[in-house]
């Protein structure tokens, strides 16, 4: 039964690697700076590295918020995982803006509102981070291009060696953010479970999130790399690695703090940045309107699949 | 890592590409007045032959640079500037070749009062193509601290080609304007248009280099 409960955990680390690492090196992959397999294995390995080493914040701050509100055992937790897979699955499938932080920590709170334990100072957190991901990941892209494009270039005359850094830079920033979607999202994966299944403890929770996003990266991430690589990010390259390297600056901090964040949200509003620098006529507006209804839009979806599920288990 | 790789291939080998160019439009311009001037059906043979050898070690340094670039080194857009790039310099040793070569097989013959002006656009050519390569020279190995001069560089290229078009239309003007036969005449614009043509070229090149630097600016 144990086993069963986790496979809720198992599917939504899937669909996390599937989706996500397309935030990695879908631009690297989609401009052909560095090949599929290579990307998918480097981020493959780099996932479950960030996930053992640094993942532990995550997995307990989000443990301790799945116990605060309610969720005490394998079923309900099963529930609540399934529930946020079951959004992020079905919002991916109609193509519609989704995360999977916020899908999981709708669940939670679907599931609070349930049982009647739903407690919304403990929420804050979490609401402020979703804010201050693509806010942070702009400020962080603006000055990183400004740089770039005022100092750093002026300091690479040669062609040849402005190429070999823009793709150490593509390959550097993607393997970082790699390894910060691993530390940072492991808790969205296997959290929730820690605690409430016997012997089920914060290392396991780390080994089997991080071997489930890499399942996802490995099986079925191309299609989503192909779209996402030339959709979020149609920029030169020296924009595209730069974007990366701000959202994974992001996502990383947030590994340290233990809150699961949005790598997309995060790509999405360092590009923004980067279009502020360049002049406000190349930023797309309708990614800042995608961001916006992911906010509200998948925290909804996965509270009300949570709270109709725990209902229906009574 | 990549970056920290010190050898640089590409900047030398275009610009081993373009002077091999360079040497066999310089041989063309000697050679052509040569025949022009002396006639000889067999020294004009031993030219064509002559040139012919310089363009295809020309052709062995593009295929190099080919191979060079399947490596994947540089960035997708970069390896697709330079392709284009060593296509149209490889197009003026093609044209030096086939001019000569036309000169040969039409035992084409001038008289001094065009000769010299096509040899003016010679010289003009060759001024350019200098100016050309130092452009080359540049965008590859210094394309931001000298990014005025670049500039200033790119215009002086296309002033050149705008003096060879004057010259080239003074020519025609004046051979349709001469008693000459209408065949005389229709071979002799074929060859002022070709051997103006070689100006164009740079011209085209020019342009890619502007390409090159405005896509490259951050």
């Amino acid at each position: 039964m144990i086993y069963f409960y986790l496979t809720s955990a198992v599917l939504l680390g899937w669909a996390l690697g599937a989706n996500d690492s397309a935030n990695c090196f879908g631009t690297a992959v989609a401009t052909h700076v560095i090949k599929y397999g290579w990307a998918v294995s480097l981020t493959a390995v780099l996932v479950i590295s960030g996930a053992y080493i640094e993942g532990s914040a995550g997995i307990e701050k989000i443990g301790e918020y799945a116990a605060i509100n309610g969720i005490e055992t394998g079923l309900e937790a099963f529930i609540v995982m399934g529930a946020a897979a079951i959004t992020v699955i079905a919002m991916t499938f109609f193509k519609l803006p989704v995360s999977t932080s916020q899908a999981v920590v709708g669940a939670i709170i679907g599931s609070g509102l349930t049982i009647g334990r739903f407690d919304i100072k403990e929420t804050i957190p979490f609401f402020g981070a979703w804010f201050l991901t693509p806010l942070g990941a702009m400020a962080i892209g603006y000055v990183l291009f400004s740089l770039m494009s005022k100092h750093i270039q002026k300091r690479i005359n040669n062609i040849e060696l402005f190429d070999r850094f823009i793709k150490t830079g593509f390959i550097l920033s993607g393997a970082f953010s790699a390894y910060a979607l691993g530390a940072n999202n492991v808790a969205n994966v296997s959290a929730v479970f820690v605690g409430k299944i016997d012997s089920f403890s914060v290392s396991q929770a780390v080994v089997l999130g991080g071997v489930s996003i890499a399942f996802g990266v490995l099986t079925y991430s191309k299609p989503v790399m192909m779209t996402v690589g030339k959709g979020i990010v149609p920029l030169d390259p020296v924009s595209g690695f730069i974007s990366v390297l701000s959202a994974a600056l992001v996502v990383y901090f947030y590994a340290q703090i233990g809150i699961p964040v949005s790598t997309s949200q995060a790509i999405v509003g360092a590009v923004f940045g980067i279009g502020l620098v360049k002049g406000i006529q190349t930023v797309n507006f309708k990614l800042i309107r995608n961001i916006v209804l992911a906010w509200f839009g998948t925290p909804s979806i996965a509270g009300l699949i949570s709270f109709m599920l725990l209902k229906i288990a009574g | 890592m990549v970056f920290f790789t010190k050898h640089l291939e590409i900047h030398d080998q275009i610009l081993e590409h373009l002077d091999k160019c360079i040497l066999c439009h310089e041989r063309f311009t000697e050679y052509v007045e040569d025949i022009l001037r002396d006639g000889s059906e067999q020294k004009a043979f031993v030219y064509v032959k002559k040139i012919s050898e310089i363009e295809t070690e020309a052709d062995t340094i593009r295929r190099r640079i080919v191979k060079e670039l399947l490596k994947g080194n540089l960035l997708p857009q970069t390896r697709l500037d330079v392709l284009y790039l060593i296509e149209k310099i490889d197009e003026i040793a093609n044209e030096s070749e086939e001019i000569i070569r036309e000169v040969y097989l039409q035992a084409l013959e001038i008289e001094e009062v065009y000769l010299e002006r096509i040899i003016d656009i010679n010289k003009e050519t060759k001024v350019q193509l200098k100016t050309l390569r130092l452009t080359v020279d540049k965008i590859f190995s210094d394309i931001w601290s000298e990014n005025v001069k670049l500039s200033e560089l790119l215009i002086e290229v296309d002033a050149n080609e705008s003096r060879v078009d004057v010259i080239e239309q003074s020519v025609i003007k004046d051979i349709y304007r001469s008693g000459l036969s209408l065949a005389e005449k229709n071979q002799l614009r074929y060859f002022a248009v070709k051997f103006a043509n070689i100006s164009n070229l740079a011209e085209d090149i020019s342009d890619l280099l502007e390409r090159i630097m405005i896509s490259r600016k951050v």
